[in-house]
């Protein structure tokens, strides 16, 4: 007697099916989610380097504009305004 | 018709043992193909695998310095003196670069260079990974360079702090300057840059194949540590004023120097310290010379020394009175303006009969000192002289500072007995002067000066300030709110009158030597004077010294010297709101 071949065997049952579409299907979704977390990871990573960037800048600006600040208020350029203030119009050469 | 050729079976088709043979050879070089290949591989990965990884993780990252920013320096109002500002500096990877005239050609058009020069720069270095085009662009510069679209991998920009002073040359003699590498030189740069400097810090980008970052490696970043904040006791507008007022005195009597100290002889604290010549802005101006540079360079306050003269007087006069070698009622006779010491002559500016021993400081009578100097002997002479800090350096945290001149004990000969009760024969710095005068201002105490008021920061610094007695309180008043007030009410320093302060002072002349004969110079002399106000209670101690006035009608430190000085004390008293003297108009 000859052994069954593939084609002989019985189909199997319903339930069999539905186990290896659902561990397919966890695992698509389980990939998927890692996608998104790492998509997400991604985003945050770039925001903040993003962020840490502007913040330098941010800070660089600030120093510059504080430099600039002192450097418009210096006590010879006040001393020399309130002369020139205190001389009147007249005294202010043209 | 002809017969069919007979062929051989052999040679019509392979038999079985030939294609067997080929199949083997065939099978044998796909053996050692893959053989050769798998070694390869073993050798890549295991044998040469920590080569191989350093070079692909070299081509993949690269490792960014994070600079720390130097901290600010601040006056004790916290203005501000110095300050860093982001630049950015331009440089470029030779061994990334195809056409080296066009990369040169288009940097050039937008930094204002030299195209030749840039392009024959970027071939010599042809091999190299750095060359630097230029440093500390400004921000237009820096966007026209990015808008080039130059490769990635060819050029970068390197992140740098430009140190700027936004008070301009305020005070430069005591900040000093950050060079372009970031190192302080001289001044308060140099001195605070263990503070002022911070660490700094990395951090390692990855990179794409044509060179663009496209990750951060946040595991391998290292921070930076910025610099701290220092604060000095500088007033930066009581600094503006007495800078405006050397720039006068420098005109009016065109010296080869001057120098002016302000301290706060109740703390050795320094309000403003300025020098003449000004520091150089930029040192290549036209026509200024090496030795204008170093003389421009020089804080005079601490670095040049001369002979104090008469400025020296008080402290013997104190030191006598102390010991009890003389009483404040005693009176010296002054010989009528000649007196023989040995084999030496001494002399006064006038014929002075007998004098009070404040009439001695106040007529600054040579010969008077001398007779006071022959009561405390050399060795007495030569203590007071320590006492009050000269032969050493005052110990204020600038760098450049001399230690003035002292001659060993030893080496004193009767000469000397005369000589250094009137301020020869040793030199010191007008700082050193200026220190000593506090010391009486302050009730005998000594004081050493000092710039640094506080190193800002979550575990704030201060300055170390040393205080000896140098005098006995008692003699210390009265010889600041008696004989010193003298001077400026009736002796030789009355252009430093103000209204409404007790002013004390005390005038010095000192020569220099003649480089001719190596003696004493007539013609060439050091004109100084020391003051504080008010006498009852000294809130600042003013110090000013002429190099060699050529204008004018004298040299004479109560002339050239005195009438800067009380404006620089008129000046530091409002600032410090002190109120007036009672009972003076």
């Amino acid at each position: 007697m000859s052994e069954p071949s593939d084609f002989d065997r019985p189909a199997p049952p319903a339930a069999h099916v539905a186990r290896f579409v659902a561990a397919i299907g966890l695992l698509v979704a389980i990939s998927l989610v890692g996608v998104a977390i790492d998509n997400r990871e991604l985003a945050l990573r770039r925001r903040i380097s993003l962020d840490t960037f502007r913040a330098d800048q941010l800070e660089a600006r600030a120093a510059r504009l504080r430099f600039e600040l002192e450097e418009r208020q210096t006590p010879q350029r006040l001393r020399a305004a309130f002369r020139e203030e205190a001389a009147g119009p007249a005294a202010i050469a043209p | 018709m002809t017969a069919p050729v007979d062929v051989p079976a052999s040679s019509r088709e392979p038999g079985p043992s030939a294609t067997r043979l080929r199949t083997n050879v065939v099978a044998c070089l796909l053996i050692a193909v893959w053989a050769v290949i798998a070694l390869r591989l073993i050798a890549v990965q295991g044998f040469s695998r920590v080569l191989s990884e350093r070079s692909a993780r070299r081509q993949r990252t690269f490792v960014e310095t994070l600079p720390a920013r130097p901290g600010d320096i601040r006056d004790r109002a916290r203005r501000l003196l110095a300050t860093s500002i982001r630049t950015h500096s331009l440089a470029l990877d030779p061994s990334e670069i195809d056409e080296p005239r066009r990369v040169a050609e288009s940097l050039a058009g937008v930094l204002g260079l030299d195209a030749d020069a840039l392009a024959e720069r970027i071939v010599a270095a042809h091999g190299k990974r750095f060359l630097w085009v230029r440093r500390q662009l400004t921000p237009d510069e820096a966007e026209s360079v990015a808008a080039l679209q130059l490769p990635p991998a060819a050029w970068h920009f390197r992140v740098e702090h430009r140190r700027v002073y936004p008070q301009g040359t305020v005070a430069s003699h005591v900040l000093g300057r950050r060079d372009i590498d970031g190192v302080g030189r001289g001044g308060a740069e140099e001195a605070f840059e263990r503070w002022l400097v911070g660490r700094d810090g990395r951090r390692t980008l990855v990179r794409d194949a044509r060179g663009f970052v496209i990750d951060v490696d946040g595991s391998q970043t290292v921070e930076p540590v910025h610099g701290r904040d220092v604060r000095l006791t500088i007033d930066s507008v009581l600094q503006a004023d007495v800078e405006r007022r050397m720039d006068e005195l420098m005109d009016d009597c065109r010296p080869l120097a001057a120098c002016a100290v302000v301290l706060d002889p109740r703390t050795g604290e320094v309000l403003a310290m300025a020098s003449r010549p000004q520091l150089p802005i930029a040192p290549e101006a036209e026509g200024s010379s090496a030795k204008d540079e170093d003389l421009g360079w020089r804080n005079h306050a601490l670095s040049s020394m001369f002979e104090p003269g008469s400025t020296f007087k008080p402290f013997i006069v104190a030191a006598a009175l102390d010991q009890g070698l003389i009483a404040r009622d005693e009176s010296f006779h002054c010989g009528f303006g000649a007196y023989r010491m040995g084999r030496r002559v001494l002399h006064d500016h006038h014929a002075y009969g007998l004098l009070s021993v404040a009439d001695v400081l106040v007529k600054s009578s040579n010969i008077g000192m001398a007779k006071i100097g022959e009561r405390l002997t050399n060795d007495g002479l030569y203590e007071a002289a320590t006492a009050f800090g000269f032969g050493r350096r005052t110990g204020i945290e600038l760098p450049g500072e001399s230690p003035g001149r002292l001659h060993p004990l030893e080496r004193w000969t009767s000469y000397s007995t005369g000589s250094i009760p009137m301020g020869q024969e040793l030199a010191a710095t007008p700082l050193q002067v200026a220190a000593a005068h506090a010391a009486l201002a302050n009730g005998g105490v000594l004081l050493s000066p000092h710039v640094l008021l506080q190193v800002d920061g979550p575990e704030p610094a201060y300055p170390a300030v040393v205080s000896r007695p140098v005098a006995s309180e008692e003699t210390a008043r009265w010889l600041v709110q008696g004989p010193l007030v003298d001077v400026v009410r009736r002796g030789t320093g009355q252009k430093a009158k103000l209204a409404g302060y007790s002013v004390f002072g005390k005038t010095g002349t000192a020569q220099k030597q003649d480089p001719e004969t190596g003696g004493y110079s007539h013609s060439r002399h050091i004109g100084s004077f020391v003051c504080g106000a008010p006498a009852t209670s000294p809130r600042a101690v003013v110090l000013v010294a002429v190099d060699e006035p050529t204008r004018g009608s004298s040299t004479f430190g109560g002339i050239v010297a005195a009438p800067a000085a009380a404006d620089i004390l008129r000046a530091t008293l409002e600032s410090l709101q002190a109120p007036p003297s009672a009972g003076l108009p």
